[in-house]
């Protein structure tokens, strides 16, 4: 039986996904060889769990599934050292924003006149229902 | 994009919602989201 030790891992979803979407693009091999990975399979064996994306790859990887590289670096991190260490490093250290984050804080710094509000029980539950819609 | 903003601990919160209710999907921000949003802030201040 051959071992997927990280199948479930959001980073493994999202690279299934972003292969997918490019398909009519560019191949696996193609992303494969844009990512500087040696070994064809890399990306297969990435996406179906059984290897996980080595963080000193990230910025190849993002350039080659053309996606932002702060968030592949955190889902990276993730799947690396485990959800809550990820977390801890990202207290520490500070969290990478990701382009479309950046453009989120922008919103609201705008639409709060640069108030710095405080994210209040009523707040939380609006962003959760604009979110789901 | 590896820019670092200097966060406030209030925008780092801010920040969290997107990513825990989206499941880590890095979503834009589209223009109804950013209506329903301005909506609620003006709401808000007033």
């Amino acid at each position: 039986m051959t071992k997927k030790p990280h199948e479930n891992t959001k980073l493994a979803k999202y690279i299934e996904r972003r292969v997918l979407e490019l398909k009519p693009k560019k191949s696996q091999l193609e992303i494969a060889n844009a990512a500087g990975f040696k070994n064809p399979n890399m990306v297969t064996m990435i996406k179906l769990g059984s290897s996980k994306l080595a963080l000193d790859r990230v910025p190849s990887m993002a350039r080659a599934l053309e996606c932002d590289p702060a968030f592949l670096m955190r889902l990276a991190l993730d799947q690396a050292v485990g959800e809550t260490a990820a977390q801890a490093i990202l207290d520490i250290f500070g969290t990478a924003v990701t382009a479309n984050e950046r453009a989120w804080l922008e919103e609201i710094r705008d639409a709060s006149a640069n108030s710095d509000p405080r994210m209040t029980s009523r707040s939380s539950a609006t962003i959760r229902s604009i979110f789901r819609r | 994009m590896y820019e670092r903003d200097e966060l406030t601990a209030n925008e780092r919160v801010w920040l969290r919602f997107p990513r825990e209710v989206s499941h880590d999907t890095d979503p834009s921000p589209t223009l109804r989201c950013v209506q329903l949003l301005r909506r609620f802030c003006k709401r808000r201040c007033r």
